[in-house]
């Protein structure tokens, strides 16, 4: 990210070169995507908020001064849209009376499922879509920097330092937040895990009673 | 070993567990939303090359000669007023989580005047053995509905739907000639109903 193929193709795309702007689409989708849903918390809406984000980003282009910074910028557009949307969900789950966390999702969940295989059981996927949603829970409390910083690390393989140019921060501030997130994200799921009384992955092999 | 070693061994087989998880969950969660943004981008680039437009979609900077300046606003107001009517037109077609109710009244029995005041009390006739024993009859019914576009999903993570969430209430008057009595029942239903999008 931010190299130098990619500036040519920002520097294109502000001549208007929508050939060059879908390369940079590709490019930065998956980054585009895990700020979305650190924010939104919800894969559907994060979509959605990425496909607006990238049309306004095209139409913006040309006003862009720094060509290396697009990733920055675009975090930034990424994640204003999502915050609107998180909001404007929110109101409307308080009109209809949707018990809604985050303001995405409510009852229906017709989300990709965790890891399940076709062949698997009604009890087995239940218990798939318990630990995704327990997984999802402990994302929903890390602060929403940490929880970006997580995403894009773990989805995009993010080095320290372009996490850091994405979201604004220095690589050692990066290090330190997913140190204490990934910590959190322990603590958060042996939590949820004693409280269903289910077997963790959290906790390796051990049974939930062992720790 | 030392016990701190061995504590250290699981905090590493934890944490490479919990990492495996969590690459597993959000590419589980993730992976499904790849791709919309460059369809999205391409249909509007698509939709945008019938009328060529200056690039990267800016506006064009600086002033246009004296001459074409009055063509130029006549356009322009021209593009303003089509705008407007397209907006009025596509709005309640894009908006997402639009709420639409509707009201549905039906007179069932045409030789019952549903508006006439009862002179006994709907309470005196309680449960199936009243009746059964009454002559009772629907005579108006009353359908209201309100249904809310709760925006797009992906069925087992490949198949793009929008989900529609329908709640209604179906109010039925019936009416008992014999006794002059009334009641109302009132049906809540509530419908989930998922509508395939076609991908492009």
């Amino acid at each position: 990210l931010g190299d130098a193929l990619h500036v040519q193709l920002v520097i294109r795309s502000r001549r208007g070169d929508a050939g060059a702007f879908a390369d940079l689409v590709d490019a930065y989708e998956r980054v585009a995507l895990a700020v979305a849903y650190s924010v939104t918390s919800d894969a559907g809406g994060a979509g959605d908020v990425v496909q607006d984000a990238f049309l306004r980003a095209w139409q913006r282009v040309a006003d862009l001064k720094e060509p290396e910074k697009f990733g920055a910028w675009l975090c930034g557009i990424v994640r204003n849209l999502a915050i609107d949307a998180v909001r404007a969900r929110a109101v409307r789950a308080a009109v209809h009376g949707q018990r809604n966390d985050n303001g995405f999702g409510g009852p229906i969940d017709a989300g990709p499922e965790f890891a399940v295989a076709q062949d698997d059981g009604p009890l087995e996927q239940l218990d798939l879509r318990d630990r995704r949603d327990r997984v999802a829970q402990a994302l929903q409390r890390l602060d929403e920097v940490s929880r970006s910083a997580l995403v894009l690390r773990y989805y995009e393989n993010l080095s320290s330092r372009q996490i850091g140019e994405l979201l604004g921060l220095a690589s050692t501030a990066v290090d330190m937040r997913l140190m204490r997130a990934r910590r959190q994200l322990r603590g958060f799921l042996v939590e949820l895990d004693d409280r269903s009384g289910e077997p963790t992955f959290a906790r390796g092999s051990q049974s939930a009673g062992e720790v | 070993m030392s016990p701190d070693m061995n504590d250290e061994n699981d905090d590493g087989e934890r944490y490479a567990k919990l990492d495996a998880t969590l690459r597993g969950f959000l590419g589980a969660e993730l992976d499904g939303q790849r791709g919309r943004a460059r369809t999205a981008f391409e249909t509007h680039v698509t939709r945008r090359s019938t009328r060529p437009l200056p690039a990267g979609g800016a506006l064009v900077r600086g002033r246009p000669a004296r001459s074409r300046a009055w063509v130029i606003g006549l356009a322009g107001a021209g593009a303003a007023m089509a705008a407007s009517l397209a907006a009025v037109w596509a709005v309640p077609m894009f908006t997402r989580n639009t709420v639409s109710t509707t009201t549905t009244m039906t007179s069932i029995d045409a030789g019952v005047n549903p508006h006439r005041e009862s002179t006994s009390r709907p309470g005196d006739t309680s449960g199936q053995s009243a009746s059964a024993e009454t002559d009772w009859r629907p005579v108006q019914q009353v359908t209201r509905t309100a249904t809310v576009d709760q925006g797009l999903v992906l069925v087992g993570g490949t198949a793009p739907a929008r989900v529609f969430r329908r709640v209604s209430t179906e109010s039925t008057e019936w009416f008992d000639r014999e006794r002059n009595v009334r009641v109302e029942t009132t049906v809540p239903r509530e419908r989930v109903m998922l509508i395939g999008v076609d991908t492009y």
